[in-house]
């Protein structure tokens, strides 16, 4: 009998140790499945990624909600496939109001009623920003970044050298132009490559003027397609701009405009010797100029002023984007979530990376790296009214021939006729 | 069973000496037929734990080298292909321009071909399924960009009257297509990047690692030497100079053992050869096609675009700059004749193995073909810099200097190339199949174990029982 226990008691050890570890690895499993995830999916990559990561780092760590982010250029087409496969985030990122109405009306979004006002940071969103993502009077998304479209950047080093000053009205802007093509400098840097955006910088361009130079109300009818292409006020907005961008105004002439890549123009702008004064483009574009080595100190090296009002009446107004998040999937984690980005805590750390802008304007300047992040907040916050990006309003078949429109007039500005007729004969097939 | 440090208790006490247990004052020594009763345990267990010790290292190795061989060397292969055809794709597309051809054919039969080629081979490698939660996405992303491309390619078609317009068109799609970073080809060098990770790891797997080999056949060694000490304690109790079964089953084990370690071993080595050696090599040729593609590519699509000679260079080299390290000048492809030509990059990766070869039968051929791409890629870049140096002078005829099809044309130095690029990775691809062939595991092994297992034990009963029988007969 002795002989036989330590067999007996060591087989029974193992079966109480092979319990155990069951037990350990079954309650790792239902404690890793009781753990909430909420999927977003957005177009941030890289620097704006780890932004977001960062972001809501401390959201995981005091809910203990786990964010997987899937960030992709093409997420348009990733959520169109998800959805249709049923298989959707939680939450998705839209660039584009057009884009939360289109999945809103499809029926594939959550309402967010009460969200902004629910949000528990003290979150204050400037006047139209929470209409953005509201379709139909019911809200859907909610704007987490903001950039302000119309500013013209410029080498505040390189206007000293040669005695101008900063364009802060249309008069000087195209009085600048005027002198420095005399002298053989071209004052414009524009690039319109940007991939299957091609054309977008000068939609840019474009909507600039229409809001500058015929107000709001011309602006939101053009965007909404009660004001037809080939109406006087639209094609006078094509026209301001083809004066603007005549060949001796452009760095590489028309053909360097339509090759030069949207994002390389600070190479250019801030070289040693300029080859251009001046360069269009959103407030994002201090993320490109901050690349350079060694990078421009702001103030001395880069700089920016509103774009010009074309008329004075409408001096003021600003075209502004942004990404918003709306709700694909219902859940209470993506609910939370949700509420946390639009809370001024996570505002802040957003601007902290001094690439994007909040439209909350409990955000305390402190939060933005440097002066130039604070004087781009001031310019949004401070705005009479503010508009989104009207090609990004526009429905997507339409934003296009927009794009390659804007590439055929630069390439010849005499075909402006027949492109407005065509954009107009797009839009009524469209139904607007 | 009871098991002390490793040892079962049959074991230890059919090892003890005669008397040590009276010596220590634990229990008292086991007469004969107790000693016989537990040598038998010991052996049973011997044999089962081998069984399952071969068994699983097997299994999982079958396992490791499977999904090695059916999945991850194709996507890192396919993923390869497809960066090929489209960076072709674009060649091709910029050449219809140069050439002329766009206005009458669009596209083409061959940039068609190369899409749909493309298309095929990124199907595939999202059939084999991408590691990480992230290569999903890419594929997504890859799928979506590539819509985009040949959107753009087809804007520069319809606006191929207006000169300005429909460069700039190609030059998007041609941005789209090699931008660093985020482009289309990027993006699939980042999912290849993420397949050779994946081989990697089933490279480094404890299941495929020599060293298993001591842990698995850990029991049949224990078991072997069980065997021979049983047949000295029969011989000294019994008198008997052997026993047939036990020696049956010593020889059994021994096989089995041999067996295994051979097989383990073998298999080891082809994975190690087809993933540190062939892998990389038809990896290279694809690399080395998708690069000259690209070069050419962009000196076709810089000269649509009218672009300076300057910008024609640093384009070429951009692409071309990982080939070789220096200028493939005719001395040294002399030197490669003879022996070993000295020269660094992608280039020489792919060329060099089988230039080190000395001439002899079976090489000659393999050795022939390099030689041959190391003279066409030398007359590649004179088609380049004749390009660019008539770029630099304005010298008329430079579309067709680009796409024309003679050897000192670019786009016939070009295809030139190529087909001697194309004859290294079907070889390439033959040796990659032979050793993946060689890398798989036979399936003898895993259903000999069993039937050798069962053999070893029944020889063991049958040596063993009789002596014990015997003792049962004196006592009654």
């Amino acid at each position: 009998m002795t002989a036989g226990r330590g067999p007996v008691r060591a087989g029974a050890a193992s079966a109480l140790a092979l319990l155990l570890v069951a037990l350990s690895v079954l309650c790792g499993c239902s404690a890793g499945s009781a753990r909430q995830v909420v999927h977003v999916l957005g177009p941030w990559t890289g620097a704006a990624e780890e932004t977001f990561r960062a972001v809501v780092a401390p959201f995981e760590r005091q809910t203990g909600i786990t964010v997987e982010y899937q960030g992709s250029a093409e997420s348009d087409s990733v959520l169109a496939d998800r959805v249709a496969g049923g298989a959707p985030p939680e939450l998705a990122v839209f660039d584009s109001p057009r884009k939360v109405a289109t999945y809103a009306r499809a029926g594939r979004l959550t309402a967010l009623d009460g969200l902004l006002a629910a949000s528990d940071g003290g979150s204050d969103y400037g006047p139209g920003w929470a209409e953005l993502g509201a379709v139909d009077g019911t809200p859907y998304a909610v704007p987490v970044t903001a950039t302000v479209k119309s500013l013209v950047w410029y080498s505040p080093r390189s206007l000293d050298d040669q005695g101008r000053q900063p364009p802060r009205d249309w008069a000087r802007l195209t009085a600048l132009s005027g002198e420095a093509a005399a002298a053989g400098i071209a004052p414009w840097c524009v690039g319109l490559a940007d991939g299957s955006a091609s054309g977008r910088p000068g939609t840019d361009w474009l909507e600039d003027i229409v809001l500058t130079q015929s107000g709001l109300e011309v602006y939101d009818g053009w965007a909404s397609g009660r004001i037809a292409w080939a109406s006087p006020q639209i094609r006078l907005a094509w026209q301001t701009w083809g004066a603007t961008i005549a060949e001796d105004r452009l760095r590489g002439g028309r053909r360097g405009a339509l090759n030069g890549r949207f994002g390389d123009n600070g190479a250019f702008l801030l070289a040693h010797n300029p080859q251009c004064l001046l360069e269009h483009a959103d407030s994002a574009a201090i993320g490109n100029y901050r690349q350079y080595n060694p990078p421009p100190k702001p103030g001395q090296d880069i700089d920016f002023t509103r774009f010009p009002a074309v008329d004075p009446r409408y001096d003021g107004d600003l075209e502004v984007a942004g990404d918003l998040v709306a709700m694909v999937h219902g859940t209470p984690g993506a609910r939370r979530l949700l509420t946390f980005l639009t809370s001024a805590d996570a505002q802040s750390r957003w601007v902290a990376g001094g690439t994007v802008l909040s439209p909350d304007r409990a955000v305390p300047p402190a939060a933005y790296p440097d002066e130039l992040s604070r004087r781009l907040a001031r310019t949004l916050l401070e705005a009479r009214a503010v508009r989104f990006d009207a090609s990004d309003q526009m429905p997507q078949e339409l934003q296009d021939a927009f794009y390659r429109a804007v590439l055929t007039f630069v390439d010849d500005p005499s075909r402006l006729d027949e492109l407005l007729a065509g954009l107009d004969r797009i839009a009524a097939s469209l139904g607007r | 069973m009871a098991v002390i440090n490793g040892v079962p208790a049959a074991v230890r006490r059919l090892a003890r000496r005669p008397g040590a247990g009276a010596r220590t004052g634990s229990p008292p020594q086991l007469r004969t037929p107790g000693r016989l009763r537990h040598a038998a345990v010991a052996l049973v267990l011997c044999t089962a734990a081998s069984w399952g010790a071969i068994s699983l290292a097997v299994g999982q190795g079958q396992a490791v080298v499977g999904a090695a061989g059916s999945r991850t060397i194709p996507a890192v292969m396919d993923t390869g292909e497809a960066a090929y055809r489209l960076a072709d794709a674009d060649r091709v597309a910029s050449a219809g321009f140069a050439s002329g051809a766009a206005a009458l054919t669009g596209p083409g039969r061959q940039y068609q071909d190369d899409l749909k080629s493309a298309h095929q081979a990124l199907a595939r490698v999202a059939e084999h399924g991408t590691p990480g939660a992230g290569g999903g996405a890419q594929l997504e992303t890859v799928a979506g960009l590539l819509v985009e491309y040949s959107g753009l390619i087809a804007q520069a078609h319809a606006t191929e009257g207006s000169e300005g317009l429909s460069s700039a068109y190609l030059g998007y799609a041609s941005q789209l297509m090699h931008r660093p970073g985020d482009g289309i080809l990027a993006r699939i060098e980042q999912l290849r990047a993420g397949e050779r990770e994946q081989l990697a790891r089933q490279r480094r797997s404890a299941w495929t690692a020599p060293l298993l080999l001591v842990a698995v056949l850990a029991p049949a060694v224990l078991g072997l030497l069980l065997l021979v000490r049983t047949q000295l304690f029969l011989r000294r109790h019994f008198n008997r100079r052997i026993n047939p079964c036990l020696l049956a089953a010593t020889v059994l084990l021994a096989t089995l053992a041999g067996w295994t370690a051979t097989s383990l071993l073998g298999v080891d080595s082809a994975f190690a050869r087809t993933g540190d050696r062939e892998v990389p090599r038809l990896a290279a040729a694809w690399q080395v096609r998708t690069a000259v593609a690209a070069a050419a590519g962009n000196d076709t699509a810089a000269v649509v675009r009218g672009e300076p000679a300057a910008k024609v260079a640093a384009g070429f080299y951009q692409y071309s700059g990982t080939l070789t390290d220096r200028e493939i000048t005719s001395e040294l492809v002399d030197r490669a004749l003879t022996r070993q030509p000295d020269f660094r990059g992608a280039l020489a990766d792919l060329l060099l193995p089988d230039l080190a070869v000395p001439v002899g039968p079976g090489v000659a051929a393999d050795r022939e073909t390099a030689l041959h791409t190391l003279r066409d890629y030398r007359a590649f870049v004179g088609a380049h810099n004749a390009l660019q140096l008539g770029a630099a002078t304005g010298r008329p005829g430079l579309a067709q200097a680009a796409a024309g099809a003679s050897p000192e044309q670019l786009g016939g130095a070009h295809d030139a190339l190529d087909l001697d690029l194309a004859a290294i990775t079907d070889l390439g691809k033959r040796r990659l199949a032979e050793g993946a062939a060689a890398a798989r595991p036979g399936f003898g092994l895993p259903v000999a174990v069993p039937v050798l297992c069962a053999a070893i034990a029944v020889l063991c009963g049958l040596g063993l029982w009789p002596r014990i029988e015997e003792y049962r007969a004196v006592t009654r």
